[in-house]
């Protein structure tokens, strides 16, 4: 670009031009959200397998995958951001603290599933009472510990959060309409048992992460080409 | 009676490096040159008149062990670019 007095139309053409370019030039990668949607789909229909198959993963969960998954999957979408990025839009300190909080819940949320029940339990003892069990038609009463029920379902609540944000923020459809059918989802997932909770928490990974991450994908690997052929 | 236009701003790779700014948190100096597709030379000489008149600030730093130049858009910056594309607009539309 030579350096040149503009007319005031040149100069309103090279505003829209440029802001633009900027616009262009700061695609998501897609590769968090990939990672992310098929860590939780992979979970969910493990989970899912394990009950309908009667299958004993021992003492394997294939929820804490994960927790696990969290970890190498912030440092791979660090690296390649910082491989990559030449130019930080305004929303992305914002979404950047939107996930790591929407991270750190989920860490607390794992937490929370383990705590209570023994909790309950222990409090319960001291106060000499416990949580039993009794069957209708045989009367007959067992103790059991005190649990959360269907913690699934809490998760989708949360899960819904970050996408619909990042959607709305970000103006990324696929992710706005993934969000929405996690809603529908967890709703759903309100009046099944928890082998169907894991499959809708499954199609939930798909949905909100998975597919708007191949979408995202395509649409930066297209943005980068056609930088290359300018 | 027209408004001046903005000497600073009223020229092509200067007006191009805070339209680009302007659309993002802040930039690396080889993203605004391939934006820009000006020569390295010409766009430090640019880059040095718009932090001088107050309008981008500019950040040089290592990164891996290479120097990286940053330049995010200033306050004064952003009024003066709004300054600079409302007196645009008077003259393309004079009669309102």
């Amino acid at each position: 670009m030579a350096e040149k007095q503009l007319s005031e139309q040149e100069s309103l053409r090279l505003i829209t031009e440029m802001i633009q370019k900027a616009k262009a030039g700061v695609h998501e990668n897609g590769v968090g959200a990939l990672l992310w949607g098929t860590t939780v789909g992979i979970a969910g229909f493990l989970g899912f397998c394990k009950y309908q198959f009667n299958i004993d993963y021992a003492w394997f969960d294939p929820w804490s995958l994960c927790a696990l998954a969290l970890i190498p999957q912030a440092y791979l979408v660090h690296q390649e951001r910082k491989q990559q990025r030449k130019a930080k839009s305004h929303q992305q300190d914002l979404l950047n603290a939107v996930w790591s909080i929407y991270g750190l819940s989920i860490f607390l949320m794992i937490f929370y599933f383990n705590i209570i029940p023994s909790a309950t339990a222990a409090i319960l003892k001291a106060n000499g009472e416990e949580i039993v069990r009794r069957n209708i038609a045989t009367g007959a009463i067992v103790s059991t510990s005190p649990n959360v029920f269907s913690s699934l379902s809490l998760l989708m609540i949360l899960y819904a959060i970050p996408t619909l944000i990042t959607g709305i923020g970000m103006n990324i459809k696929s992710m706005v309409v993934g969000g929405i059918i996690n809603i529908i989802l967890f709703f759903i997932s309100l009046y099944v048992t928890t082998q169907y909770d894991n499959l809708l928490a499954g199609f939930v990974g798909i949905f909100n992460w998975f597919i708007p991450g191949l979408i995202l994908r395509k649409k930066y690997l297209k943005a980068q080409q056609q930088q290359l052929h300018v | 009676m027209f408004k001046e236009l903005d000497p600073i701003l009223h020229s092509q790779l200067r007006l191009a490096v805070v339209s680009l700014l302007i659309g993002v948190k802040e930039a690396e100096f080889t993203f605004i040159k391939e934006k820009t597709q000006a020569t390295a030379g010409n766009l430090s000489v640019q880059i040095q008149k718009l932090k001088e008149a107050g309008y981008i600030d500019v950040v040089k730093q290592f990164k891996d062990n290479y120097p990286q130049t940053i330049c995010k858009i200033t306050p004064e910056g952003v009024t003066a670019f709004e300054a600079y594309v409302a007196a645009l607009q008077e003259y393309l539309t004079p009669n309102q």
